[in-house]
């Protein structure tokens, strides 16, 4: 099976797994198509379950469905790099939405246009850390009082990490 | 002849001799039987006499018993009789004619009282005993004595029974509960009855109950030094409910924060109920200290003791020491020493010597006796002449004494500060002498606010202009604790010069970072809103607001209260919840709009009219059969069975037949659907179609019947909705398989017969809710239609639903309340039919007043349900519920966010509206383009006239600050006078800013929410010109997402 038709097979999987769960029953036209499995784009909350549903919308003008296997973090308005399989099921220049991405993984890019990081909020003693998805720490200075009880979550920083944040947010609470 | 032979043979008959004997008369040998016990037989003998008295031993009597069940007989000559039953009866003994009774009477006499339960129990004091004590009463042949009287009496301190007296049962028994007495130990109780020769006797053990009471025993309200142990080792007592003292109980001592520390503990208690403790050594300083003992259910006893300073036995250094100043000049901070006790509690009245031990200084003030706080100071102390080192040694009696270091030095020299006017923010630079190198480590100070030095030399440093008013600043640069001279140098600030009335709003976050107010005078009151010009819905910022710097200005800097979001919330309202649940719909909705748009494309299906459930306009009494749509496309299981009640111009009123209470049977109902028709064929249809755009755009590419079809069913209810559209009926059925393909909206229904305005189970009540529900839900099919007919995205639900809260304002300000746009309408009464009457269904001027449209909601909800957003402005973002909200405040927030926008850059509430609709563009893009002004400043304007409109005093208000359709004040001044709603509206407005006095101060929030805002009000006397300098919490720079509006009011 060539790696084409492996990723057309996954994301007619991925259309049908979306259907049981939330979508309405979409036909895949023959013109689908695998999509780049990296988007970048500002999230808008279109739905709520059990019909689920965030989009990402590029600064192309790009509209994608969005699904996550989990219960999904609280992104609505933030600009994000989203990673995961999708489809194309409308040209890209079609001004409703044109594919549908399963979101395996994220990463915040900015806020309002303030660039922005995410990770999970470590405490070190009595200071603060950002470990990201590298795994690597990022000492914290002037975190705000409304972080401090989110140790463990998974939290977005807009700004200077060496300063208050410009704006700040929880994605997910501690596991 | 044969009648004389007769006579003679009737005379014969009369003659003894002639005569057979008979029975004559029957002779019992007792006349009477007493028996006292059942079973028991008597006998006695009977004798048949003749008409001559003699015995007839041949005829053998019969005997009768009257009462068997009392007494039993037997016999003929011989005669026994049985006792059977208490009570009386007659032996009858018949012989012939001839009869004599012997009466019996049975009547049994108890013996002592047998013990059958409950003797020798343990129990709880004053608690009863688990078994009821119970006797049983016997003849002598050990039958049962029924209902007979037995009293129990417990004797001397043994408790009580209940009840006393007690009648045996049929089999001979009788009991009774047994409470024990209040005090451990061993108890008796007697249970007799009459005619028996003695009692019985029973016998408990009551012991002490469980403990209840924890009391300070022993060791309180001691008093000794700081740091010793009492002279009493604390003891608490345990004792029941009877004050019985409880053994073994585990007791914890427990000292209060600062009051020292206690051993043995925890300790158990005694027989006598007490648990002593360990030394109970008091803390270092000296007062009131506290302990508390413990038991798990028992409430504390508490114990205090006094702690008294100890003598003094330290001199340290209180301030003044490792100063630096010029040669020949005194050091700016005196030196002062603090004189204590052996934990450094402060003693006065101590006296202290302060002498120079090197450098050549001199003093003043040498002799000094500390203060209450313990500090003794010198007066002054200049230091020597000479560059170095110089020392000042403090001593007093008994104690080590201290020393004091100051190093005299060169101060640096300021020379020049370029340039000469300085505005807030920008760069300048300071030229001299004795500067460091390093940036750190010079300080520059410009009007009392401390400069941030971003370049350094010897010779020159350059700093960024601090936010301190406008006017003469002196400027200082210290460096190694030197201050250098002071040059005089003029700020210019961003002055904000507002009349009474006029409002400035920074679009930028450089506008917002610092302003000034100029001087006014005595009176001036500001508002002052700090707001987020994020539009990210989960983001929050902090951000300190601070006045002008405390050395600037004599006043003591001000602390404003923190305020901070909260995410927890109450308990969400029906009809919060309601509207949660129907956005979450109308999020479905938008969203598989857009996905069908999309199939239907890639379909190739052209939105051409297609094959309708309706395909013409339905009749009264026309049945059909929809899908019922809620879940999503696929779902073809479920269907409603309706029939039309009402089908007029543009409405057709459908009522699933499954409806528990239905039209046919229940008149209130059936008036009701009428109406709802009725009112949307009169008014509401227009309004939507001149407001928004005709709901019924597309009807010629749907079914074509021109109307819109409500279908009211139990099924919403079931789905916690009050109501919803799905925007699957806009494509047809070879799109979605569920679509019912035409201009729908569906309904809940009321669930009960009966009347009651304010709940929407009842018709009434749900005719109050549903009426202008009606409008908002057609407003969302116009949208969806104009949308799809102009291939532009759906709204972003947000700006939908507030939109949808206009459809309903508009609607019933032009057909309840008959007011125009812009007219600044507040209260009203009962008989304007304005927003009084939203508030009070009701009230019978109201009904009245329009007996087809009234009871509705009107704006209540516009109006009633922002509230949260009021009271904590910061934390209620119009962009939806933020993560861990719920209620759909937004709802209200963003109507009134889009009020504040056509009420001041709209021409009509027509021409706004329809250009949203019918715009490309989504969210704040749509909105801000539609009003013809950036968004940020869009949302400055509404917070302050969210807080300011028709603010009392304000004399020619700028319309930034001004709903013009509406007067707020007049509004919640009178739900927070209205009886019915005054527990709601606890306060004159709803909105409480920060109150904060002009000069010195320092206000921090925390969490503002994407689009929100936090509000200050400014007062008192505004003497010199007042700074605000927006930063980050602690003195950092602020976010660039913060904007600040400023209006004044007075």
């Amino acid at each position: 099976m060539s790696a084409r038709v492996r990723l057309f097979a996954m994301a007619a999987l991925l259309l049908g797994a979306c259907r049981a769960r939330t979508a309405p029953p979409l036909t895949v036209p023959t013109s689908a198509r695998a999509v780049s499995d990296t988007l970048r784009g500002i999230v808008e909350r279109v739905g709520n379950e059990p019909q689920s549903m965030l989009v990402a919308r590029s600064a192309a003008g790009k509209t994608c469905v969005l699904h996550f296997t989990s219960p999904a973090p609280a992104l609505e308005g933030l600009e994000v790099a989203l990673w995961g399989p999708g489809i194309d099921i409308q040209p890209a220049s079609s001004p409703a939405y044109s594919c549908t991405y399963e979101v395996r993984q994220f990463a915040v890019r900015a806020v309002d246009g303030i660039a922005a990081v995410d990770g999970v909020l470590r405490a070190e003693g009595a200071s603060y850390a950002l470990e990201l998805a590298s795994g690597e720490r990022r000492a914290l200075r002037e975190v705000p009082d409304a972080l401090r009880t989110h140790v463990g979550a998974r939290i977005f920083w807009a700004g200077s990490l060496d300063r208050a944040p410009a704006a700040y947010g929880v994605l997910s609470a501690a596991k | 002849m044969v009648i004389c032979a007769a006579l003679a043979a009737v005379a014969a008959c009369g003659k003894d001799s002639t005569r057979p004997n008979t029975p004559t008369s029957v002779v019992a040998s007792v006349s009477s039987l007493t028996f006292d016990a059942v079973g028991a037989t008597q006998s006695f003998t009977v004798t048949v006499r003749d008409q001559s008295g003699n015995a007839m031993t041949s005829v053998t009597p019969t005997t009768n018993s009257s009462a068997p069940a009392i007494a039993s007989v037997s016999g003929g000559a011989s005669v026994s009789v049985t006792a059977v039953g208490n009570g009386s009866a007659t032996i009858r003994i018949s012989a012939g004619a001839a009869t004599t009774d012997v009466a019996v009477t049975v009547s049994q006499v108890a013996q002592v009282p047998s013990k059958v339960a409950g003797d020798a129990q343990s129990g709880t004091v004053g608690a009863a005993l688990a078994t009821p004590v119970r006797v049983k009463l016997q003849d002598r042949l050990g039958n049962a004595v029924v209902g007979r009287e037995v009293s129990f009496a417990p004797s001397s301190g043994s408790g009580a029974v209940s009840p006393s007296l007690v009648l045996t049962s049929a089999d001979g028994t009788a009991s009774t509960a047994w409470t024990l007495g209040t005090q451990p130990g061993a108890m008796t109780l007697t249970a007799s009855t009459a005619g028996a020769t003695s009692a019985a006797t029973f016998s408990a053990t009551a012991v002490a109950g469980a403990a209840t009471t924890l009391t300070a025993f022993a060791g309180n309200n001691q008093t000794a030094r700081v740091g010793s142990a009492l002279a009493i080792a604390p003891a608490a007592r345990v004792s029941d409910q009877f004050d019985n003292p409880v053994a073994n109980v585990s007791v914890t001592f427990t000292t209060g924060i600062g009051s020292g520390t206690i051993a043995g503990s925890p300790a158990t208690t005694n027989a006598q109920g007490i648990a002593t403790a360990g030394a109970w050594t008091l803390g270092t300083t000296p007062g009131v200290k506290s302990m508390a003992a413990t038991a798990p259910g028992l409430a504390f006893a508490a114990f205090n003791a006094t702690a008294t300073v100890g003598p003094a036995s330290t001199l340290t250094v209180n301030a003044g020491n490792n100063q630096t100043a010029g040669v020949s000049t005194a050091v700016p901070v005196v030196p002062s020493v603090k004189v204590g006790d052996l934990y450094l509690n402060p003693l006065e009245g101590i006296p202290v010597t302060f002498s120079v031990t090197s450098g050549g200084g001199s003093i003043t003030g040498g002799t000094s006796t500390s203060n209450s706080l313990g500090i003794a100071a010198v007066g002054s102390w200049v230091l020597g002449s000479t560059a170095g080192p110089n020392t000042l040694t403090a001593s007093a009696p008994g104690l080590t004494s201290v020393t004091f270091t100051a190093t005299s030095g060169l101060a640096p020299t300021l020379v020049a500060v370029t340039p000469s006017l300085l505005t807030p923010g920008s760069a300048i630079v300071l030229t001299g002498s004795g500067f460091s190198s390093t940036a750190s480590a010079n300080t520059v100070r410009i009007g009392g606010g401390a400069a941030t030095v971003t370049a350094a030399s010897a010779t020159q440093l350059t700093a960024t202009v601090p936010c301190v008013p406008s006017g003469a600043a002196s400027v200082v640069v210290t460096t190694g604790g030197l201050a250098s001279n002071a040059l005089s140098a003029t700020v210019t600030g961003n002055v904000r010069a507002l009349a009474v009335g006029e409002a400035f709003v920074a679009t930028t976050s450089a506008a917002s970072t610092c302003n000034e107010l100029p001087a006014a005078g005595a009176g001036a009151r500001y508002l002052v809103s700090v707001y987020s010009a994020s539009t990210s819905l989960n983001s929050l910022i902090d951000f300190e607001l601070d006045g002008n710097p405390a050395a600037a200005a004599a006043s003591v800097r001000q602390y404003a209260p923190l305020r901070a979001s909260r995410a927890v919330m109450g308990p969400e309202t029906d009809d919060a919840r309601r509207d949660r649940l129907h956005w979450e719909q109308l999020e479905r909705s938008r969203t598989m709009g857009e996905q069908l748009r999309t199939r239907m494309r890639a379909l190739g299906a052209a939105p051409a009219r297609g094959k309708a459930v309706t395909a013409s306009a339905a009749a009264v009494g026309d049945r059909r059969v929809f899908y019922w749509n809620f879940s999503a496309c696929s779902d073809t299981l479920q269907l409603i069975t309706a029939r039309v009640l009402y089908s007029g111009s543009k409405a057709v009123i459908w009522e699933d037949t499954s409806n528990a209470v239905l039209a046919a049977s229940n008149a209130t109902l059936a008036d009701r659907y009428q109406r709802i028709g009725q009112v949307f064929d009169l008014d509401q249809y227009d309004v939507v179609r001149t407001t928004f755009g005709d709901p019924l755009l597309r009807d010629a590419l749907t079914d074509g019947d021109g109307r819109i079809d409500m279908v009211f069913s139990h099924r919403v209810n079931e789905a916690g909705v009050a109501a919803y559209v799905y925007s699957v009926d806009q494509f047809p059925r070879t799109v979605c398989a569920t679509s019912n393909f035409g201009e729908y909206f569906y309904g809940s229904v009321p669930t009960q017969a009966g009347s009651g305005l304010e709940s929407t189970a009842y018709p009434d009540g749900w005719y109050n809710f549903m009426n202008r529900t009606v409008v908002h839900e057609v407003k969302h099919i116009a949208s969806m239609a104009a949308r799809i007919a102009n291939n532009a995205p759906y709204e972003l639900s947000w700006l939908e639903e507030g939109t949808a809260r206009h459809a309903e304002e508009v609607w019933a300000r032009q057909a309840l309340h008959h007011a125009a746009f812009g007219g600044n309408w507040g209260w009203g009464t009962a008989a304007s039919n304005g927003v009084y009457c939203d508030f009070h269904s009701s009230d019978a001027t109201c009904l009245a007043n329009d007996p087809l449209r009234r009871p509705s909601y009107g704006v209540r909800r516009q109006f009633n349900e922002i509230l949260p957003k009021l009271a904590q402005p910061w934390n209620w973002s119009p962009f939806g519920d933020a993560a861990g909200q719920s209620g759909s405040i937004f709802y209200q927030t963003v109507w009134s966010l889009v009020r504040y926008a056509i009420d001041n850059y709209g021409a009509s509430d027509a021409a706004f509206l329809t250009a949203l609709v019918n715009s490309a563009n989504t969210g704040t893009t749509n909105l801000a383009t539609v009003a013809g002004i950036p968004f940020d400043q869009l949302v400055g304007g509404w917070t302050l006239a969210l807080y300011a409109d028709d603010y009392p005093g304000t004399t020619n208000p700028s319309n930034v600050i001004r709903f013009q359709t509406w007067n707020l004040r007049s509004i919640y001044n009178a739900l927070n006078a209205d009886p019915t709603w005054s527990s709601r509206f606890s306060t004159r407005y709803p909105i409480v800013p920060t109150a904060i006095t002009f000069g010195s101060f320092a206000a921090q929030q925390t969490g503002v929410r994407a689009g929100a805002n936090a509000y200050f009000e400014l007062t008192g006397s505004l003497t010199t010109p007042q700074t605000l300098n927006l930063r980050a919490i602690g003195g950092g720079t602020p976010s660039s997402l913060l904007r600040i509006a400023i209006a004044r009011l007075q």
